[in-house]
């Protein structure tokens, strides 16, 4: 198979905006988890992966850190019910940013080059956030990088071998640039670059 | 890396943040994929 190299597209402020939606979708989720609404939001634009996002939301407004466990998953799984009630509001509200609809398509006609992302989203609102703007088709959204359960360092080179490996049609560990990992393990951990 | 510029963060910020190669936007696809080929070129 001939050797395909992985272009890793961040989602949110590089390919699109959805301004106030997400806080809104944390504020809906936070007061059905927890029962009361939440006073204080995650900051906008930081970079920090939900499942981090979701835990500095509980301990900010008062819940107890022996709750965080029991309560984070829920709202992990609640989440992405809450974003897809909001797909029109993405639709309405969101932005796609200048030339990225072309951007994307021009590189996912490269023979050569595998788009796919890397981002702090879980992996369902990433989908909606592609799916609302019509993006989901220029990019392998089977693999590259998103968020689930994991609290610390869940993009590492570790975790983008084990998604690649799950399909042996897509390319395999030995075929990835080996500075593909610090370049992920960068991208991960800055929070403020818009990266590509 | 690539960094985009956006209203939120400067180009300036972004090369200072690690990028190998800062753009304006995406609206310049010659731009973008010449940086591509670059950073892959490199990396091979």
């Amino acid at each position: 198979m001939a050797q395909r190299i992985l272009v890793l597209w961040d989602i949110d402020r590089t390919l699109l905006y959805v301004g106030d939606i997400d806080r809104q979708v944390y504020r809906e989720t936070f007061a059905e988890i927890v029962g009361r609404p939440a006073d204080r939001l995650p900051a906008r634009g930081t970079g920090v992966t939900m499942p981090l996002a979701i835990q500095s939301l509980l301990l900010e407004n008062g819940v107890p850190e022996l709750e965080v466990p029991r309560l984070l998953p829920r709202m992990v799984d609640l989440l992405p019910h809450r974003l897809a009630a909001h797909a029109q509001d993405l639709r309405r509200l969101g932005v796609l940013l200048p030339g990225a609809a072309s951007a994307l398509k021009a590189v996912h006609g490269q023979a050569g080059l595998l788009p796919t992302v890397v981002t702090g989203n879980l992996k369902p609102n990433a989908l909606l956030k592609l799916r609302a703007f019509q993006l989901e088709g220029f990019l392998d959204t089977e693999i590259g990088g998103t968020h689930q359960m994991t609290i610390t360092a869940p993009l590492s080179s570790r975790w983008l071998r084990l998604a690649l490996r799950a399909d042996t049609a897509r390319p395999s560990r030995a075929q990835i640039p080996s500075s593909s990992e610090t370049r992920l393990r960068t991208s991960v951990l800055d929070s403020k670059a818009e990266l590509v | 890396m690539i960094g985009i510029a956006s209203g939120k963060t400067s180009i300036d910020e972004l090369a200072a943040a690690g990028a190998d190669v800062v753009l304006d936007n995406l609206e310049n696809l010659p731009q973008l994929l010449d940086a591509i080929a670059m950073l892959t070129t490199n990396d091979a």
